[in-house]
């Protein structure tokens, strides 16, 4: 196994099931050689929440995140429309899960409930079988800081900032001023060890105006992993990539999985796309066909 | 940490922002530009005023004045005798003042101050503004022989030579009465001669000769002795054009004083004095009235002078106080003690109160237009900054997606406003020095452009534009500009802060 995903194994919850695929060696694709001298033993602890927030992890049987009864409604006006009609879903830790549906199935806002980007109107989120659906705004904040990583179909780099400085964003987020300058050093090198991990390590000044479309993807991802979260929550990662690009980028995807074990939920319209996933389930007309949720 | 990277490469990328702080920073340049120029006028004329008025002035309601001054300054004294360093009495008359200029007399109206010389200089600067050096030293109501300033002594610039003055003094006194008395003989000789030629007495060529007044035996000659010297504003006997000055008057020349006597009604009186100095305080008001003349000279003149005892009338008594005391409490101490149907009891604050609050108001209203015009600058940052939050809303979803909070996101503008308003008081604040320091190079640059001279020393009697730059008030102007600046990207800052990050991803 790699040395480079070290870091994030620690923070994986150690009751995941361990596929035959993890024990086979990294893609042939220079980008895909997850090797290296990284994270090995500074982040051995294996919880990113504060203490007193951990949850009873016997609950993880039933998912690391999972949704129940997950409804909402768009309102404009005295117009209103449904877009999810009682969602159930659990997704187990280190499983990579592919959501499929057509356009305005409401993917990408069930995506963006479980990513704590919106509430829903009805139902609960639980992360680790604590509700979060329900938390201040403080605490989503955070855990959309160091919990969640978000990869999205448009990139959404931050135009002003070079390659480096927009992956450091969720540290510096996560950090207060006095705490990045303190581990500034660490910090940076994390950034340019993720990067060198996605094949950007030559993309460290250069901004997001310079980069192709795939670049700006691997920074994405970069971005989305640089704070070791436990959820990468991608809405349409190839979507804005041509075929090739966007196998290659769907590998380095399912590498960060069968390699660190990183919990993926990935929506998609394309079901080329999903059948990378572990598990595949399909939204149509708001509903999931695929009953996941053990409380439901 | 993410907040101040992107206000900075926000203040260093969009240049369409530093554009709208070009008004905070002529706002503030010119903040700083007329305070310091009003503060450097306001201190200049206050120094003049308080040096040429003493601390606090003891006045007579009635210009008939009160009887003997010393025992007043006795009772001054007792009231509040710790506080007081010196005093002198004085007479203040109104009145006109006559001379000739060839044959013409011009007449101006004066105020006619009668002053101790021994204790005038003790109470403020009177000496200081004086002309002859002497003079300045140890007051003296005795023409001198010469060496009076060529060129003003008070110049804070390069001031053009008064090359009359050099003249001033008894030499020109002496020029003056022997080509005076060259034109009375050259007159008598005419007249002498016309008589010869008709071959009547006098009398008959000339009815009134027999009644005009005969010419005392005592010859008074003008060459060797001179009348009560009195000292004159140069406002008074000269004039400015294109910043030289130009005498009508000099040292050494006579000139008639009139003036009403004590006493119920008035009479008029009038007598000659001799010029002996010149007064020059910088301060028009004054220098175009004050006559000062010999205190015991002008109570027997408007008949001060009690027969009886000798002692004269005074109207008034300058007070100076030690360093460090309280004027507005020694005013009060003494309006506690004399009668106030009789005395007036003013400090020179009091007594310049309108001019001084005139100046105050004018500035105020300076500051509060020219704030406005930061505030007109402050709506143009608010429009601006709008326009940046539409156009980084996607941004701003992506942020909140990467768990920055919503007060994260309203820092990130605020601060940006902050750095925008420290950056245009930044640049005003230096642009503003710079002009204060090169503000007669550019005030003669303007001069020389429009035609107009922009500071006219014949107006302003300074030669340089005075200025002081306050710190606390540069401060004030800082603080104000960039307290707009926050201000006025609060709002906008609120707007970005309160985007629904699904919304801001979805925005187009």
């Amino acid at each position: 196994m790699s040395k480079t995903f070290s870091l994030f194994r620690a923070r994986q919850n150690p009751t995941r099931r361990v596929s035959p695929e993890e024990k086979a060696p990294a893609s042939a694709n220079g980008h895909m050689e997850l090797a290296g001298p990284h994270f090995v033993s500074s982040h051995s602890n294996s919880s990113p929440y504060p203490a007193g927030r951990t949850t009873d992890h016997t609950s993880t049987l039933s998912g690391i995140l999972s949704a129940c009864g997950i409804t909402k409604t768009y309102r404009k006006a005295a117009v209103e429309i449904p877009v999810l009609k009682g969602v159930n879903l659990s997704v187990q830790a280190g499983e990579f899960l592919a959501i499929v549906g057509q356009s305005g199935s409401g993917k990408s806002t069930l995506l963006h409930l479980l990513g704590l980007l919106d509430r829903p109107d009805e139902g609960t989120i639980s992360l680790e079988g604590q509700r979060i659906d329900n938390l201040p705004a403080f605490a989503r904040d955070q855990l959309r800081n160091r919990t969640f990583g978000m990869v999205f179909q448009f990139y959404h780099l931050l135009p002003e900032l070079s390659t480096l400085e927009n992956v450091m964003i969720p540290l510096m987020i996560g950090q207060s001023v006095w705490q990045y300058w303190r581990h500034r050093r660490e910090n940076i090198r994390r950034a340019k060890e993720i990067l060198e991990l996605v094949g950007l390590s030559h993309r460290l000044k250069h901004r997001p105006r310079e980069l192709s479309g795939g670049e700006l993807q691997r920074a994405a991802i970069a971005r989305a992993l640089v704070n070791q979260p436990r959820i990468l929550l991608a809405d349409e990662p190839t979507g804005n990539l041509d075929p090739a690009t966007g196998r290659e980028i769907l590998r380095l995807i399912q590498n960060l999985n069968r390699q660190v074990g990183l919990t993926i939920i990935m929506v998609t319209h394309d079901h080329t796309v999903a059948e990378m996933a572990d598990r595949v389930v399909s939204l149509v007309d708001g509903r999931i066909t695929h009953q996941d949720c053990p409380g439901a | 940490m993410y907040r101040w990277l992107l206000c900075w490469r926000y203040l260093r990328t969009r240049y369409i922002a530093l554009a709208s702080i070009i008004s905070v920073t002529l706002g503030v340049a010119t903040m700083i530009v007329v305070n310091s120029v009003m503060m450097g006028f306001t201190h200049e004329m206050e120094n003049r005023l308080h040096g040429i008025l003493s601390d606090i002035i003891f006045q007579s309601r009635s210009l008939e004045g009160f009887p003997d001054p010393d025992w007043h300054m006795e009772q001054i004294r007792r009231v509040a005798g710790d506080e007081i360093e010196a005093m002198t009495p004085t007479v203040v008359v109104p009145g006109m003042l006559n001379y000739q200029v060839g044959d013409t007399w011009m007449t101006r109206p004066v105020q006619i101050i009668g002053i101790d010389e021994k204790t005038q200089g003790l109470v403020s600067d009177f000496s200081k503004y004086l002309q002859h050096p002497e003079n300045r030293r140890q007051l003296s109501f005795q023409l001198r022989e010469g060496g009076y300033d060529v060129i003003d002594h008070q110049a804070d610039g390069p001031a053009l030579p008064r090359e009359e003055m050099s003249l001033a003094g008894w030499e020109h006194r002496r020029r003056m009465a022997r080509m005076k008395k060259m034109l009375l003989e050259i007159e008598r000789s005419e007249k002498a001669a016309s008589q010869q030629s008709t071959g009547l007495p006098t009398d008959l060529q000339d009815p009134f000769a027999r009644a005009a007044p005969q010419e005392p035996a005592l010859q008074f000659d003008p060459e060797k002795a001179q009348y009560t010297g009195v000292i004159l504003g140069i406002g008074l006997v000269s004039f400015r054009r294109d910043g030289q000055d130009h005498f009508l008057l000099l040292p050494g020349d006579d000139v008639k004083l009139t003036l009403p006597t004590v006493g119920t009604p008035p009479k008029i009186v009038s007598d000659t004095f001799t010029i002996v100095d010149i007064y020059e305080s910088k301060m028009s008001e004054y220098d175009s009235n004050f006559a000062f003349v010999p205190i015991r000279a002008l109570q027997q003149l408007r008949g001060m002078v009690d027969p009886s005892t000798g002692k004269g009338y005074v109207n008034a008594i300058s007070i100076k106080l030690k360093p460090g005391s309280d004027m507005n409490k020694v005013r009060d101490k003494l309006r506690a003690a004399f009668a106030p149907q009789y005395y007036a009891i003013d400090t020179w604050r009091d007594n310049q109160g309108p001019l001084l609050a005139a100046v105050s108001m004018e500035t105020a209203i300076l500051n509060v237009l020219l704030f406005l015009i930061i505030c007109v600058a402050g709506f143009g940052i608010l429009a601006i900054f709008f326009m940046i939050v539409v156009e980084k809303t996607r941004d701003i979803g992506i942020l909140k997606a990467l768990g920055a909070s919503s007060g994260g996101v309203m820092s990130i503008f605020l601060g940006y406003g902050l750095l925008l308003g420290m950056v245009g008081a930044g640049v005003g604040l230096i642009l503003g020095l710079i002009f204060i320091r090169h503000i007669n190079e550019i005030a003669d640059l303007l001069g020389r452009i429009t035609g107009h001279r922009v500071f006219d020393p014949d107006i302003y009697y300074f030669y340089k534009i005075p200025t002081i730059v306050d710190p606390w008030t540069v401060c004030w102007i800082i603080s104000g500009a960039m307290f707009i600046a926050i201000l006025a990207s609060i709002l906008p800052a609120l707007r970005a802060a309160r985007l629904h990050p699904v919304e801001a991803l979805r925005y187009e």
